[in-house]
């Protein structure tokens, strides 16, 4: 193996950590804003790869229970299609972290945009 | 099925007991939603291969797991480097010297060197197992809480000017060096044997007893002028690094007397034997004494180092092991 596909290969895993790091932040606020409707954990999953956020069950199920015992979903078991899920929904505060959370994202975004543009790397 | 089902029982057996079925539950229904909707796009039930992908996509069971369990350390990542200073000072100034003079002293004057390894080994076990215990009881404590919470910019140490010389250590060197002049020149007797004389050997004595006493009264000299002034400054510190350099020559020819298997002092007594002689001889220069020469050497190398940089107007090296080992 050459000097360069193993530096090739280091990048790759140095962008996919840090990659996975950008991502773990966002993904509490995608959750929670998703389950604003009523879901089960393998439609929610979908519907996040849907919209290009793809999870995989070992990283959103913890995740959801860690939500639930923060007290920011609800979840309930219930049979369908005579199989029984479990069902989560954004509780109250979950609703109120929300919208503190959406308001920090967004002072995030503006702060990195103005950067990005000062710096010649303006994403419009 | 039966793939799946190994998996979950394989997942189940490392989960927190009070929430196996639950998270088992949950996991076994999303894999099971997966399986028929790769089902329904093919057509067809899956084979054991396509189940196997599907697995392997989630992680091994023992990973999956620990994802659903808190965070747990033996000792944290604030305290870790607490933990790993402790840890090294006791391989520098014990386990280290140890193991490097122990093999030294047990290869040149023929021991066992399986029997410098058992207690070394040992003694390495419980160090690591009596710092690694007090260090996850103080991670489990509330100690650590308030160690890490009360501190204040003004509690830090002050930043130390690496020219200025600390009166403790310059007094305890003076007092060493008097210490050292007084039985370098007979006057202090250690051992003290009764009806044993221990002088240094004849050929020492001959060559070496006067630059060794002027050496010695020069490094008392430098210690008594810090301990006045306790600032260096590059006249000082280059007196001091020729000081030291010839030191380290002396100690180093002594080392090579050791080496050559000759002895470091002459046993005189009414009442001993030839043999007894010998074996007492070797027995002073094998001992402690050569574990103090190579620690002289180590140490005045290293001060060399730092002489040479302050007469040359440069700052010594920040490294606290090399701080330490030139005492300052």
């Amino acid at each position: 193996m050459t000097q360069g596909t193993n530096n090739a290969e280091a990048n790759d895993g140095l962008l996919e950590n840090l990659r996975l790091e950008l991502r773990r932040g966002c993904l509490v606020l995608a959750v929670l804003a998703e389950l604003r409707n009523e879901q089960y954990g393998y439609t929610l999953r979908k519907g996040l790869a849907e919209r290009g956020l793809e999870v995989d069950e070992g990283t959103l199920y913890p995740l959801l229970r860690r939500l639930e015992s923060q007290g920011l979903l609800a979840s309930e078991w219930r049979e369908e299609e005579k199989r029984n899920k479990r069902f989560y929904k954004i509780s109250r505060d979950g609703k109120l972290v929300l919208k503190q959370l959406l308001a920090e994202w967004q002072g995030i975004g503006r702060s990195l945009e103005g950067i990005l543009k000062e710096s010649g790397h303006g994403t419009s | 099925m039966e793939l799946l089902d190994r998996y979950l029982k394989a997942v189940k057996f490392w989960l927190p007991s009070e929430q196996k079925q639950d998270i088992i539950a949950e996991l076994s229904e999303d894999l099971h939603a997966q399986i028929e909707d790769k089902e329904s796009e093919l057509g067809r039930p899956l084979n054991d291969a396509e189940v196997e992908a599907i697995l392997k996509k989630g992680g091994p069971p023992m990973l999956v797991a620990q994802r659903y369990m808190p965070k747990r350390y033996l000792i944290g990542p604030a305290l870790f480097p607490m933990y790993w200073f402790v840890l090294k000072l006791g391989w520098l100034f014990f386990f280290g010297p140890w193991l490097i003079l122990g093999v030294g002293v047990n290869l040149f004057a023929g021991g066992h060197f399986q029997g410098l390894l058992e207690p070394f080994l040992r003694a390495v076990l419980i160090n690591f197992a009596a710092v690694t215990g007090v260090f996850a009881l103080i991670e489990r404590s509330h100690s650590k809480a308030g160690m890490l919470k009360d501190w204040s910019p003004r509690k830090l140490p002050a930043v130390r000017d690496p020219n200025r010389v600390r009166r403790s250590s310059s007094i305890s060197e003076l007092a060493w060096y008097l210490m050292l002049l007084l039985w370098w020149a007979n006057v202090l007797r250690i051992p003290a044997i009764p009806g044993v004389n221990v002088e240094l050997a004849p050929m020492l004595s001959r060559w070496l007893f006067w630059p060794t006493l002027v050496l010695i009264l020069c490094q008392g000299m430098i210690a008594c002028l810090n301990a006045i002034r306790p600032q260096w400054n590059p006249r000082r510190a280059a007196f001091r690094g020729i000081v030291d350099g010839l030191s380290f020559l002396v100690v180093g020819y002594f080392l090579l007397i050791w080496a050559q298997g000759g002895t470091l002092v002459a046993v005189t007594g009414a009442k001993l034997s030839s043999a007894e002689i010998a074996s007492a001889e070797k027995g002073i220069t094998y001992g402690w004494s050569v574990l103090l020469l190579i620690w002289a050497a180590v140490s005045y190398a290293a001060r060399v180092v730092q002489d040479a940089r302050r007469a040359a107007s440069k700052p010594p090296i920040r490294n606290w092991a090399l701080q330490l080992l030139v005492g300052e």
